[in-house]
């Protein structure tokens, strides 16, 4: 119990992290920030953890969680089926909306508030598509590289790039308002070599 | 003369630098490359910017009380005060599983025949005892499908917390209804 202890107090920060980027509201992240150690936890009782040394815990719980949040999504496809008019309409309401998660101010910023860009990137980041938001999140939020992201999502180190590829791109058009150069672009209609 | 690389390609690379040492052919093709498609310079300059971005998000903390209720729940599937699934399945005799597949069989016989003499233009009042019944079974298994996930959401056990343990939160209460 002491070594669960210890991974829950050395993890629970970058784990709630990840839970709020893959999900869009703080109640989702509760939820799936509990699967993952409640997931953890049997894992540890059956014998299936990591081995003692801690550093090889972290991927492996980034993948509980990445894969934690992937049967969640199923659940609620399936869920969908049935209530399809009102998820229809509450998820396009929440589309639209700053995800609402209660963000405490930070002395680098004196206001305590963030910046109209980081913004944008948060509300950019949850509305990718959930394959492409995982790998992006692994690789430029947690650090990960292509091949171990792939390893944790049981998906090619290729796909995994390609994922990402496609990320970045949304993202970059989705943040164009905030680089002059892309607002030319755009409006000039340039075109490649 | 060699093609000339496509931008998809060139961004592939620009995203791949991030994590290998390209070689100095590659570097050079991106370098030609940049020189010409602003596109693609667009994103490279997009890219840099998200990286700078990116590490002065702000992430919030675990809400208070949160941190207790998983470490409860997680304590007693430790102690191994909770079942797996697999040990979940085993929980229900063989027996009971085929009295109640046996049952199934005989109630779809017996609603077949009861609903066989239900003909075009007769109404509820009209019909027999037997088919009423059919009828209701039905309609009762129906809402029961439909209503079934919600119900076992609600009775989830980690969703209130262990038995004496903290009340469920506003998130989960508005998830269970």
């Amino acid at each position: 119990m002491d070594r669960f202890d210890g991974l829950y107090e050395m993890y629970r920060l970058p784990i709630y992290r990840f839970a709020c980027a893959l999900t869009k509201d703080p109640g989702d992240a509760e939820d799936l920030f509990q699967e993952v150690w409640l997931r953890a936890a049997r894992a540890v009782r059956d014998g299936h953890g990591p081995r003692p040394d801690v550093a090889d815990a972290r991927p492996w719980l980034f993948a509980i969680a990445a894969n934690a949040h992937r049967d969640a999504l199923r659940k609620k496809r399936v869920r969908r089926i049935f209530l399809l008019e009102r998820s229809r309409s509450m998820a396009a309401a929440r589309t639209d909306a700053d995800p609402g998660w209660d963000v405490a101010p930070r002395p680098a910023e004196p206001n305590g508030r963030e910046s109209d860009v980081r913004k944008c990137l948060r509300r950019a980041v949850a509305r990718l598509p959930a394959r492409e938001r995982r790998v992006f999140v692994l690789r430029d939020i947690e650090g990960f590289k292509h091949a171990e992201i792939g390893r944790m999502l049981g998906i090619p180190e290729a796909t995994a790039r390609t994922l990402r590829h496609r990320a970045v791109k949304r993202l970059q058009s989705e943040l164009s308002e905030f680089r002059p150069a892309a607002r030319t672009l755009a409006a000039a209609g340039e075109g490649r070599p | 003369m060699s093609k000339r690389p496509r931008c998809r390609d060139i961004e592939r690379l620009i995203l791949e630098r991030e994590e290998s040492r390209l070689t100095a052919g590659d570097e050079k093709l991106i370098g030609d490359h940049l020189r010409v498609c602003s596109r693609c310079r667009d994103f490279e300059a997009a890219l840099a910017g998200m990286r700078e971005e990116l590490p002065g998000m702000i992430w919030p903390s675990p809400p208070a009380g949160l941190d207790r209720r998983v470490l409860c729940r997680a304590r007693g599937v430790l102690a191994g005060e909770e079942r797996g699934p697999g040990e979940a399945r085993q929980a229900l005799p063989r027996p009971v599983l085929a009295a109640a597949a046996a049952l199934t069989v005989l109630l779809a016989v017996w609603s077949t025949a009861a609903l066989a003499d239900i003909g075009p233009g007769q109404i509820l009042s009209d019909l027999p005892f037997a088919a009423k019944a059919a009828l209701l079974l039905i309609a009762q298994n129906a809402l029961m499908l439909f209503f079934a996930p919600v119900a076992l959401r609600a009775g989830r056990p980690w969703a209130g917390g262990p038995p004496g343990g903290p009340a469920p939160n506003d998130a989960d209460k508005r998830r269970s209804l």
